[in-house]
């Protein structure tokens, strides 16, 4: 269209269809102008994972890789990744799922008080294939004299019953449930030990994260510890700190509902408790305590504990000789990170992780001279994660 | 690509648009050419061979139906071969491997090998597009279009390429060489193609998470209200997905001066099954009566060839839909239905209250849409039988009951008369209340399309 006859077109034209074109037109173009010439974000704290960039995408881009789609499917991602102000279209979509009633965002419940409830989306596949390996690591353990203790953390969406909006049952609970306890005779299972409390309406779970505060790590701390044939760390030896008082986690993630409750962190701190180091085995970094502070900076606060998820740390008393100590080894997910500094004050802790330590859990039992071992797991990671399987490895079965 | 992704909303729409109007208006049918091309091969460009092939092909047909205008026999023979080519690749890439799967089934062998072709995406709708533009000629409501680059965007054209309306050439011969644009056009386009992305992002995904949040409970744990949600939000999600893809295919064409066929009219509102028939998928249905239905003889044979007719129509009409047994299975009930309604209860029907012929019509569809959806059910029978059976998490009743309103009320015409007669009182407040409208339809569409492919991974470390 010449530009006389644009003006003309113009002239004759409703000013509101005019206006409507021009604006439609302008969203647009603004919009896929702001998603390249914007500075491109490489990382996304809130889905922890690695963006897609234009130079990544243009930079790597083939004929072959244009003939199989997968440049197709790239040029998606990025769009996607490098939207301009994504988080906040995400916060509009939670609130309109909201206003509409729908109870849940991203596979979130809405629950009562603030709490954000996820839908447990592991399944029972690994199960029966953890437990037998859970089975011949304890029969293994055992056989070399030491104590063994294997405790499953509730999920948020078993332990925040009082909180489910109106008429939710949590019917999908018990597949999982099913699948570990009554499978496993010595399993022992946190949310009994948690009940009184989360009766008592404690704040044992994190409103905005998938994991137990740190009351509620204490909580089950006291039962592990029992068990492990030692007192429960006491109550009136722990000062309470808040680390921080705006942490949305994990679960605020999946909907980045702008109306969350923001939940907060504690540190149950004991006296000495600094004099310890924690070696992240992978990396060899080392810190003194427990808490890795530079993560209070970031979104993923809970990883504070310990650094986060590593498949390796080991925690000591500084100055304490050798063998003075017992040391307890710890085959865990993240549920245990608040759980650790309580197991801390009694025992050195040798920490891994069976989704990132590749190494035999047994052998390592056998050399790091731990005198017990403690598995310390999500239901999830025991019911629908295939890591936990690994701790078979170098039993001989 | 899909209208309902960022690439195409932000990527090849602003590109296509700059195109389009910057460059002088003789290349506008070559540029809408080139960029469908791109349209139809972006993902799959292995495709865009076949339907150059096909392009060629269906131009050379159509240049040997006309240029036998006077030789009947030799305009026949080219119109047979027409169809038996096209209806042969879409034979072949839809049919064969489920015909073959069938006979291998039948006698407990491989007799014939299962292929495994993957098929070609809008190939049912343009196939039908390119046929109806040598039948038209053959007929000589068309003439034939001595331009192949035209008459391949035509076929090709993106707006309807993948998902309809299915545009028959005789409708838009003229469009194709001389339209007109203006804002007025454009702009009831953007309209129209807002107001479709909302239907698609808004009603029909949301529709579509209930219906498979239900249908992949475990049949013990659904319970009859599960049961009965999840077949009504299909029900939607069908409707809302289809409906919106059409009207953002017309107001697309509309940007671009094309005025295409309207393919939905509430359907839902339907007073019988016949009614429904008329008022969905309305670009299918009519290629259906023009190109089989009356040339078989329609309604003017005696009782049983009519029914011989409609039983051919309905069969064809299901395995358009689908290579699987559902959807032949889902053709025979409305054949069933409508012959009921021709030969037994029609006239009856006709006399009943509205609201009762509006109940009959709406129970018939939805357990058509069930079967239609069995394909997609691991356990349709479980499905079915927990219709009946007890129990449900209330919660989920809960949350369902706003939106389910919702879209019961925009599968009507009821929201959008109100809606015109609430701003037409606004006097030239109006055009602004419209515009507030549209901009606020779009924002919650870019909202629900950041939230439909958001998935953080939050237990990986790397």
């Amino acid at each position: 269209m010449g530009k006389m006859k644009l003006f003309d077109e113009i002239k004759k034209s409703r000013p509101a269809d005019v206006i409507t074109a021009a604006a439609f037109c302008a969203a647009i173009f603004a919009l896929a102008i702001l998603t390249f010439a914007l500075p491109q974000k490489d990382f996304s704290e809130n889905e922890n994972r690695a963006l897609a960039t234009s130079g990544g995408v243009f930079g790597g881009m083939s004929a072959a890789k244009v003939f199989d789609g997968s440049f197709e499917s790239e040029i998606a991602d990025l769009y996607r990744d490098q939207f301009p102000a994504r988080a906040q279209m995400l916060g509009i979509r939670a609130v309109s799922d909201r206003i509409l009633l729908l109870g849940e965002t991203g596979g979130v419940i809405y629950g009562k008080s603030g709490y954000m409830i996820p839908r447990p989306d592991g399944g029972t596949d690994a199960a029966e294939k953890n437990l037998a390996a859970v089975e011949a690591f304890r029969a293994a353990v055992e056989g070399d004299g030491k104590t063994i203790v294997f405790a499953a953390a509730p999920r948020p969406a078993d332990a925040l019953y009082p909180y489910y909006p109106a008429g939710y049952r949590g019917s999908e609970l018990a597949a999982a449930r099913e699948a570990v306890f009554p499978a496993c005779s010595y399993a022992t299972d946190l949310l009994e030990v948690l009940r009184p409390s989360v009766d008592a309406g404690d704040y044992v779970y994190y409103r905005t994260d998938h994991h137990w505060t740190t009351e509620g790590a204490y909580l089950a701390s006291c039962e592990i510890l029992r068990l492990l044939g030692k007192e429960p760390v006491d109550r009136s030896l722990l000062t309470v700190e808040t680390a921080s008082d705006y942490f949305l986690g994990t679960t605020h993630s999946k909907t980045l509902d702008p109306f969350a409750t923001a939940d907060r962190i504690e540190y149950y701190r004991f006296e000495g408790d600094e004099e310890y180091t924690t070696l992240i085995v992978d990396t060899g970094r080392e810190f003194d305590g427990f808490y890795d502070r530079s993560f209070l900076e970031t979104k993923d606060k809970y990883s504070s504990f310990f650094g986060g998820n590593n498949g390796r740390i080991r925690v000591t008393k500084k100055g304490a000789g050798e063998g003075e100590r017992e040391v307890l080894l710890v085959v865990k997910d993240s549920y245990a990170h608040a759980v650790l500094p309580f197991l801390a004050y009694y025992y050195d802790l040798d920490v891994v992780d069976p989704r990132y330590y590749m190494s035999s859990v047994y052998r390592t039992s056998a050399e790091d001279g731990c005198s017990a071992v403690l598995i310390l797991c999500g239901i999830d990671t025991v019911a629908g994660s295939p890591a936990l399987a690994r701790v078979s490895f170098g039993t001989g079965k | 690509m899909l209208f309902s992704s960022f690439e195409f909303l932000l990527g090849f729409l602003p590109a296509v648009f700059l195109c389009y109007y910057l460059l002088p208006p003789a290349l506008r049918n070559p540029v809408l050419f080139v960029f469908s091309i791109l349209f139809y091969g972006w993902g799959e460009p292995v495709f865009v061979f076949l339907m150059l092939a096909t392009l060629i092909f269906d131009w050379l047909f159509g240049l040997a139906v006309s240029k036998n205008a006077e030789n009947k026999k030799k305009k026949k023979l080219w119109l047979v071969v027409s169809v038996i080519f096209n209806l042969g690749i879409l034979a072949f890439f839809k049919y064969f491997d489920f015909f073959a799967s069938n006979v291998n089934a039948l006698f407990s062998h491989e007799i014939i090998p299962v292929l495994g072709v993957s098929l070609p995406i809008g190939i049912s709708f343009y196939t039908f597009q390119a046929l109806s533009y040598v039948i038209d000629v053959y007929r000589g409501d068309a003439s034939h279009q001595k331009n192949p680059l035209t008459f391949s965007t035509y076929v090709v054209l993106f707006p309807q390429l993948i998902a309809g309306p299915i545009v028959r050439y005789k409708d838009i011969e003229g469009q194709l060489v001389g339209r007109t644009h203006s804002f007025a056009g454009f702009s009831s386009g953007v309209r129209r193609f807002v107001t479709g992305l909302g239907k698609k992002l808004l009603l029909a995904d949301t529709a579509g998470a209930f219906f498979r949040y239900f249908s992949s409970l475990p049949d013990g744990e659904r319970g009859w209200s599960g049961a009965w949600l999840g077949l009504f939000f299909f029900s939607f999600q069908i409707y809302f997905d289809f409906s919106g893809y059409s009207d953002m295919a017309i107001g697309l064409g509309r940007m671009f001066g094309f005025e295409f066929c309207e393919n939905f009219n509430y359907p839902y509102t339907a007073t019988s099954v016949t009614d429904f028939w008329r008022r969905w998928h309305i670009s299918l249905s009519t290629w259906f009566r023009d190109y089989v239905y009356i040339p078989l003889g329609g309604n003017r044979v005696g009782k049983a060839k009519h029914i011989l007719n409609l039983l051919t129509v309905w069969l064809l009409t299901g395995l358009w839909h689908g290579a699987s047994w559902n959807f032949v299975l889902w053709g025979l009930y409305y054949f069933v239905f409508l012959v009921l309604e021709k030969y037994v209860w029609g006239k009856a029907l006709e006399k009943a209250p509205a609201v009762l012929r509006r109940i009959y019509s709406c129970a018939v569809i939805l357990f058509g849409w069930f079967i239609f959806a069995s394909a997609d059910i691991s356990s349709p029978f479980g499905y079915l039988a927990s219709l009946f059976s007890a129990g449900g998490e209330t919660y989920d009743i809960w949350r369902s009951v706003l939106i389910l309103i919702i879209l019961a009320l925009f599968s009507t015409p009821l929201p959008k008369k109100l809606f015109s007669s609430a701003v037409s009182k606004l006097g030239r407040g109006r055009e602004i209340a419209v515009g507030a409208a549209l901009a606020a339809i779009f924002l919650l569409s870019l909202a629900a399309l950041a939230g439909s492919d958001y998935s953080p991974f939050l237990y990986t470390r790397f």
